[in-house]
């Protein structure tokens, strides 16, 4: 491969690039051979960035090679761009810690250093020993920008349609501030600035898109380490959980700039002449310019303007992390509770009751919610993943204790019922726990019949599929939600009538609860001004 | 009801839907002036308070959230150990006689923390 070096010393004439060349071989030492140890640090790096850049699950794989072009959701993009890597063959602890997670970098780190010795070794005894990586280090800082770009923006177009950190519901409007865990609080704290949310999503796209050039990737290197390197450190500070693949993104970030910071040093430090010599393979011949610029043109296609387009869609139909389908619309709205009948008789609301329901939310969505003052198995996760069906899109209910209980429903509005199943399912067999026998969830649950919903009611409420928007359907919603059934896990029921009085000003809820008790509730709704004041972007769609 | 360990303590009631929107950085010397507690709230009163030297059952307290500053008196008995009956009136000079009951309050926020996120947490 040839180098060109003409894009740098671009001076008048060849005297002055003589003098130039020599001043540069003399003082800035990049044409010199690299040192013994430079090589072999560079080799632990070479295989250290290569493992942490390739996906490891064969899930991964599966997923490239099953997705439905003709009709993407933004997940399938967004779990191409976000996977995890290293080497993962021998575990994920050292020691018997998981480091906090780091312990597939310090493995993959140790594996690196290996095959660098052996490398080392073979090259000596081959005397086959190369004086500098150059050329070697440039395709390794491509794969490290474009792996960090991709992955980023993944995360970046989450944000500029805000629907990472969605706006709170009318359930958690009306949770105490004690009530919830810091991690909660934080994203909320976000979520009710959808503007706010919009910028951080502008600084993640910004530096990955300036990763996907030569030119730029010092800048991008830049912003991903600080936008990063402050998103790491919230995570540790608030739990949110995804430290690592921040720090990901943080250490990507400082290999790319570590290119620059000798001669940076030198400029700006040492305040010398600093002329930059750069190598890059010459891919001069026309089938090397096809393949670099179709490459190109594949990865800003797919991740910038595709992904564009598929985020779009998801913010405004089915903005993943809130139910996507409406509520009914006459109950929308913050209800106290005038009156609660428990088998026939009104209990009376008192500090140490434990039946009563109080602060009932329907909301624009297929949710209801009430407090009791009874503890409640909470999940602390961050309601996030990718759920395709409604039940479990779990936002409004994790990291969200004050004894609330969030249901999701479906409605039969012919006949004016609700059958309604807690959202709650911590503990009950998901992430590969052992579910309690005695979780009274589980006895509650077996309480209704597996056809609690009579016929004619299911054949009302219909398909879930074809509820939203027509653009929103994509492939994977359809291979989703019918493999979502079949994890279900057992859940608590409700079945209620429902009367609205005056465009739901009055609402009485009539019908069987979680222990299967005949209820009567009567809700009056409650207007309420929240000092937060709506944004002009909201997500989703529930006319 | 709140009793802070400063001499603080707030009421919960949709009665005090005005709302203390003071949007600068100051940098108070008083306690009487330190009103972060108060400010950008809505549905809470929030009262300073001090003993009434003349009588040892007497509090004296000034609301903070509102900006007409009220002063009332309340006083309060002690019984059986924690609970409490308070005698007064409220702003509008209505008397009332309330008794309360501690509630050994659980924060999320803390039991998480102390807990980890991936606990199985009841609360």
């Amino acid at each position: 491969m040839n180098l060109t070096k003409d894009r740098i010393y671009d001076l008048p004439d060849t005297k002055a690039k003589d003098q130039e060349l020599k001043l540069e071989k003399k003082d800035f030492g990049i044409l010199k051979p690299w040192k013994p140890y430079q090589r072999f640090l560079f080799r632990i790096a070479f295989v250290f960035f290569l493992l942490m850049s390739i996906p490891t699950s064969s899930s991964w794989y599966q997923h490239l090679f099953q997705m439905d072009w003709t009709s993407l959701h933004y997940r399938d993009l967004y779990d191409l761009a976000r996977f995890s890597s290293g080497f993962s063959w021998v575990g994920n602890h050292v020691f018997g810690s998981n480091l906090h997670g780091y312990a597939n970098w310090v493995i993959t780190f140790l594996v690196s250093v290996a095959v660098a010795i052996l490398w080392t070794v073979g090259v000596l005894a081959l005397k086959k020993e190369r004086k500098e990586y150059n050329i070697l280090y440039y395709w390794l800082r491509v794969i490290v920008r474009y792996r960090a770009g991709i992955g980023i923006i993944g995360f970046g177009f989450t944000k500029l349609f805000p629907v990472q950190m969605p706006y709170p519901s009318e359930g958690l409007l009306n949770t105490a501030f004690g009530d919830f865990t810091a991690q909660k609080i934080f994203w909320l704290s976000i979520g009710i600035v959808p503007w706010y949310q919009v910028f951080t999503g502008v600084v993640e796209l910004a530096a990955g898109t300036l990763l996907f050039f030569r030119k730029t990737e010092a800048l991008g290197a830049a912003l991903l380490i600080s936008a990063l390197g402050t998103i790491t450190y919230v995570n540790f500070a608030y739990e949110g959980g995804v430290h690592v693949y921040a720090s990901y993104f943080t250490l990507y970030g400082l290999f790319i700039l570590g290119y620059y910071i000798p001669r940076l040093y030198r400029l700006l430090i040492l305040e010398k002449v600093t002329t930059p010599v750069d190598y890059f393979p010459d891919l001069g011949k026309t089938w090397q310019k096809a393949i670099r610029y179709g490459l190109k043109i594949i990865v800003i296609g797919v991740f910038l303007v595709w992904l564009f387009y598929l985020q779009f869609v998801n913010f405004l139909y089915d903005p993943y992390k809130q139910p996507s389908i409406a509520g009914v619309k006459e109950l929308r709205g913050y209800y106290e509770v005038v009156e609660f009948k428990l088998n026939g008789e009104t209990v009376v609301p008192s500090p140490d009751e434990v039946q009563r329901w109080k602060e009932v939310t329907f909301e624009k969505w297929s949710s209801m919610t009430f407090t009791v003052n009874q503890a409640q198995i909470l999940d602390l996760s961050n309601g996030g993943g990718s759920p395709m069906r409604d039940i479990n899109r779990t936002f409004e209910i994790t990291g969200v204790a004050g004894g609330r209980k969030v249901f999701f429903y479906e409605a039969d509005t012919i006949n004016k019922v609700l059958y309604l199943q807690n959202k709650n399912v911590a503990g009950l067999g998901r992430r590969n726990s052992e579910p309690d026998p005695n979780d009274t969830r589980i006895v509650n649950a077996s309480l209704y019949p597996d056809d609690w919903i009579p016929e004619y009611s299911r054949d009302l409420i219909g398909d879930e599929i074809p509820k939203i928007h027509p653009l929103a359907q994509s492939t994977r919603r359809k291979i989703e939600i019918p493999r979502e059934k079949q994890w279900e896990v057992p859940r608590e029921k409700l079945i209620l009538n429902y009367r609205a009085e005056n465009k739901g000003e009055k609402v009485i809820l009539q019908g069987t609860n979680e222990k299967m008790e005949q209820i009567e509730v009567h809700l009056k709704r409650k207007k309420k001004d929240y000092l937060l004041s709506k944004s002009s972007l909201d997500a989703g769609k529930y006319d | 009801m709140v009793f802070e360990r400063w001499a603080s303590l707030s009421v919960k009631s949709p009665q005090f839907s005005e709302v203390n929107e003071l949007n600068v950085e100051i940098i108070p010397v008083k306690n009487s002036q330190r009103n972060f507690e108060a400010e950008g709230i809505q549905g809470w009163e929030i009262y300073s308070y001090e003993s009434d030297d003349n009588s040892p059952n007497r509090l004296v307290l000034h609301t903070r959230k509102t900006p007409k500053k009220i002063r009332l008196t309340w006083d309060y008995e002690q019984i059986d150990g924690n609970r409490l009956i308070l005698n007064g009136a409220n702003e509008q000079g209505v008397n009332f006689k309330a008794l309360l009951v501690p509630i050994e309050k659980k924060y999320l926020i803390e039991e998480a923390f102390k807990s980890g996120r991936r606990s199985k947490l009841s609360l």
